[in-house]
């Protein structure tokens, strides 16, 4: 029950404010900043009660009889994978208000629709259930819509529609493959856990069909040639979507390629891995590169997204055990590193500076010095250095991909290329941004400091990043038993293929 | 010939005939003289209140049921049959109509006020015979009464050029599909000798039917059907009918209308379908028509300016979706097609009575910009639009998401296995799901007039009247509740369809 609580209180909340009139603003902010902390106080409260001993198993499970005509329950549950993934959808959603602090424009409805995406996005990660998982997968696709579209800069109503479009797109290809499953199955449910333990896939059924549900959820990971949307997306929105599509909805469809397109079509994965393997060093690489020609400092940062999702689809293409861990990790810790950075850029930067161009700025470091070295503490979290989550992450997936035989030599070069990338653009742009000089406004002028509200923000969102960098057992201590039987599956999937 | 028994049957349809006789008298006597608003009110009222008795009545009769002196189940060859199923839809039919006329009644077009609400009475009257029938001549019948009285309808607005002119070519149009209709009943009935559907069935099974003549006559009928629920290529009229007819009857040719035709369609074809000789072809036909539909009225919805062109091309596309679950020519298929009939025709007149009562002080067709910057004086009105938009676009949770779910499925569980692409329906499936996609953009388009653009609309508040806010109400708590809990239909109609 305690897990399912995360999802009620988000759609409460996204009822309850609103209805509230919009001028009540400052009550609406705080009510708002309340649902947050309860949600990430209700996620923290599963991940101490989970049990360390049945990892493998899903605990905290409700199962009610929901609609039999298709075989579907209301059945929801949770591992050390979801736990992870609640905490960071709580995290987010807390700091997201905070960074959104001043919103006074219809803060009622925004809110609403915040906590309406924040709630499917909750949903996905608890559903033990495939029509449950994927009914709150397209819950969370009209909100974002909204959001961008109202409260969004530049071309935001062309941006909202085409994610909207992809994200939509991309259910629709995973739903075929879902209803493949049902059929598939021979046994004529979504349970997921019932489809793990006893779902009969044939290798061939797996082959065709674990193509049709990755790239599904992929699209919405910003699975490269697909990622179009996401750059476009973040950059139009407003900082608090911003930071939720980065931090938290990429990761429902790298969390629906892990649960279900690995999680059920093991031999599927095992046959398509090098391929996958490819597309997501393309993805490093090819985000890395864009994000190094860009000049507005968002669509930067949007594309170091692509770059770093696509870590976490080669952690899932090395189909072994550091691997797997590796990409769930990459997942919480871009989560948080994303989520900064959009925050200090979208926000705080811009609404110091008024602009995103980086030939705008001019000598921040001295006349924003807090933001500036926060901004740098967290560029080089992103960049992967010792003591920052994304270092550990990283390091495990590289691990992984080096362990997994059937990668070629030239992934592993383009991976390395792609981690030179990172370096490139992250410092590139921190030099650009913070310690250039810019010859069309001279100003010295030093800007306001750091609000509480921002300030709290950061420091809390850069303190997790760096806990889970130094303490990565926080963390891989859930991950590694939830993970067990998925990599049991691969194993015997390994045999069986070759 | 007992003519008790036809009392007994059609005891509720009298009250509704009584109704609009006492409609139209005291319109013509009493109320003679009296402004329009007055009028329409009293008139309003009568007929509410006729077609409430009648709804309770149908109630009735389904509640009773089977075996109860009170309720025979049928009377002469199928001619009108009460079952669970009929007696559901027929009621859910009266109850769409009452709704109708709590929208009409502030928006009637000029003074023929009686008889205005009297026709939307005879149409409705129409549907609940096409629904209960099982009977290819009352079938014919009922079709005309539905269809006379909706040309007339159409053309209401007769100081309006538009209007006549869309009533003239919804007339002509439906002619030529009731010629379609009639010459394919008469060679369904030359092949196997029988009119009373079940009696068909019986024939076919037994096997011994010219094959030819079975061929044209089920041909002839389909296209005869296909007119009426407006899939391509036989929609040509829908969107100048949707758009020049006024609002409620516009609503009430999408909802009532499509219901009472695919409900007519599953209880001829269902059976059909499952048996006959010529199955493949049918559903190779049929594939065809739902393919066009889903294409034609996404793609031609993309273009429109007008709300309720759009809706029109919607509809079209959405013949398409219903024809997905026909086509699984299964059990569960059929149910999915009611389904989707249901949750559609809720959604949709939802969605028509809102563009009816935000448009009527315009005075001309209402544009989507017409509606910018709605959220900021009519908040209500705008949630509820959305829910009703969204439900046409498959959101969830609204019924419109479970209604398509469950067509895809009947429609690829009819053939599960997968050896290549082209087997089975999962390329149909396929196709559906890129269109949804496509027509998720043009509900958005419209829902960002409603909710996103930050202009101020000039009209002022609009003040809903107590029935017409509880009608909407009723109606999203309906288009909602169906989908968190769509058992609660889906057994019913399960229900209907194993009753012998």
């Amino acid at each position: 029950m305690t897990a399912l609580l995360t999802v009620i209180i988000s759609y409460l909340a996204a009822v309850v404010l609103g209805i509230i009139p919009g001028r009540h603003y400052r009550l609406i902010r705080g009510l708002a900043l309340v649902t947050g902390l309860s949600t990430l106080a209700v996620s923290l409260v599963c991940y101490g009660q989970f049990r360390l001993g049945e990892g493998g198993t899903f605990q905290n499970v409700i199962e009610l009889p929901w609609i039999p005509a298709i075989g579907a329950e209301f059945k929801v549950g949770v591992d050390g994978l979801s736990i992870s993934l609640l905490m960071l959808t709580g995290l987010v959603a807390v700091c997201g208000v905070l960074f959104t602090w001043t919103l006074r424009e219809r803060a009622n409805q925004f809110y609403a629709y915040y906590f309406a995406l924040i709630g499917g996005v909750f949903g996905v990660f608890l559903s033990l259930d495939l029509f449950l998982l994927f009914v709150f997968y397209e819950l969370a696709i009209v909100p974002k819509y909204f959001i961008i579209a109202i409260w969004g800069s530049g071309r935001k109503t062309y941006a909202a529609m085409k994610l909207v479009l992809f994200s939509f797109v991309g259910s629709a290809v995973a739903l075929l493959g879902l209803i493949a499953i049902y059929y598939g199955s021979g046994q004529h449910t979504f349970d997921l856990v019932q489809l793990m333990h006893s779902g009969e896939f044939s290798p061939k059924f797996q082959i065709v069909v674990f193509p049709v549900l990755f790239v599904g959820f992929g699209i919405l990971a910003g699975m490269w040639p697909f990622h179009t949307w996401a750059p476009t997306g973040h950059v139009a929105a407003p900082t608090a979507a911003s930071m939720l599509l980065a931090g938290v909805v990429m990761k429902l469809g790298a969390y629906g390629c892990l649960r279900v397109a690995i999680g059920l079509l093991p031999e599927g994965a095992v046959y398509w891995a090098p391929v996958v393997g490819w597309i997501a060093v393309i993805n490093i690489v090819y985000g890395a590169l864009i994000a190094l020609v860009q000049t507005d400092f968002k669509y930067v940062i949007g594309y170091s997204s692509v770059s770093h999702m696509g870590f976490v689809l080669l952690g899932l293409a090395t189909l072994n055990e550091v691997g797997l861990v590796g990409a769930s990790l990459q997942m919480f810790s871009h989560g948080v590193i994303g989520a900064l950075l959009f925050a200090l850029v979208g926000s705080v930067v811009y609404s110091r500076t008024r602009s995103r161009q980086l030939g705008d700025f001019h000598n921040l470091v001295q006349r924003m010095p807090g933001i500036c070295w926060t901004f740098v503490a967290a560029g080089l979290a992103s960049m992967g250095l010792p003591g920052f989550s994304g270092f550990v992450a990283e390091l495990h997936v590289l691990i992984g991909a080096w362990n997994q035989d059937r990668f070629s030599i030239w992934i592993m070069v383009m991976a390395g290329i792609g981690v030179l990338a990172t370096f490139a653009y992250t410092l590139v742009k921190i030099h650009e941004a913070f310690f250039g000089k810019s010859s069309a406004s001279a100003s010295d002028e030093p800007y306001a400091p750091m609000t509480l509200a921002e300030k709290i923000g950061c420091g809390l969102l850069l303190s997790i990043a760096t806990v889970i960098g130094i303490y990565p057992p926080l963390l891989t201590s859930i991950l590694e038993p939830s993970l067990a039987p998925i990599l049991e599956a691969l194993a015997a999937a390994g045999k069986e293929v070759f | 010939m007992d003519y008790t028994q036809l009392l007994l049957v059609t005891w509720p349809d009298l009250i509704v005939v009584l109704g609009v006789f006492a409609a139209l008298s005291v319109d013509y006597t009493r109320y003679k003289n009296s402004p329009i608003e007055i009028r329409s009110d009293k008139v309003a009222m009568i007929t509410s209140l006729s077609l409430l008795l009648a709804l309770a009545g149908v109630v009735w009769q389904l509640i009773l049921g089977e075996g109860s002196p009170g309720v025979p189940a049928g009377i002469w060859e199928g001619q009108i049959v009460l079952t669970p199923l009929t007696l559901g839809f027929k009621a859910l039919v009266f109850a769409l109509a009452l709704f109708i006329l709590q929208f009409a009644r502030s928006q009637v077009p000029n003074q023929h006020v009686s008889e205005y609400f009297g026709l939307i009475l005879l149409s409705t009257l129409g549907m609940g015979f096409l629904i209960t029938t099982q009977n290819l001549l009352m079938l014919f019948i009922s079709i005309e009464l539905i269809s006379i009285s909706l040309y007339g309808l159409t053309a209401f607005q007769n100081s309006q050029r538009f209007s006549v002119e869309a009533g003239i070519k919804y007339f002509a149009i439906g002619g030529v599909s009731s010629a379609f209709l009639l010459f394919g009943i008469s060679y369904l009935y030359g092949a196997t000798n029988a009119l009373a559907f079940d009696a068909i069935v019986a024939a076919l099974n037994n096997g011994a039917v010219p094959s030819g003549y079975l061929w044209i006559g089920s041909a002839f009928l389909l296209v005869g059907l296909g007119f009426k629920i407006a899939a391509v290529p036989f929609h040509l009229w829908a969107p100048d009918v949707y758009q020049c007819a006024p609002v409620p009857v516009a609503a009430w040719i999408a909802t009532g209308s499509k219901i009472a035709s695919f409900f007519v369609l599953v209880q001829l074809f269902g059976p059909v379908l499952q048996i006959s000789v010529h199955r493949n072809t049918l559903i190779i036909g049929i594939v065809l028509i739902s393919l066009l539909s889903m294409a034609l009225g996404n793609i031609g919805a993309l273009r429109q300016t007008c709300v309720k062109r759009l809706l029109a091309y919607s509809s079209i596309a959405h013949a398409g979706y219903i024809l997905i679950g026909f086509i699984a020519a299964s059990r569960e298929g059929n149910v999915s097609v009611l389904f989707y009939s249901v949750v559609y025709a809720a959604a949709t007149l939802g969605a028509f009575a809102i563009i009816g009562i935000l448009s009527h002080r315009l005075g001309r067709e209402a544009l989507i910009k017409d509606f910018n910057g709605c959220w900021k004086k009519n908040p209500g009105l705008s949630l509820l639009f959305m829910i009703f938009i969204l439900s046409l676009a498959g959101i969830p949770p609204l019924s419109g998401f479970f209604g398509k779910f469950y067509l895809f499925m009947a429609a690829i569980g009819s053939r599960p296995e997968i050896a290549g692409w082209s087997d089975g329906f999962y390329w149909l499936v396929a196709v559906a799901l890129l269109m949804s996609a496509v027509s998720l953009f043009y509900y958005i388009m419209v829902l960002k007039a409603f909710l996103v653009s930050n202009e101020s609309p000039s009209p002022s508040p609009i003040k809903l009247s107590k029935v017409e806010g509880t009608g909407l109400v009723i109606l999203a708590l309906l288009v909602l509740g169906l989908g968190i809990l769509p058992m609660v239909l889906v057994d019913f109609i399960n229900y209907g369809f194993s009753y012998p």
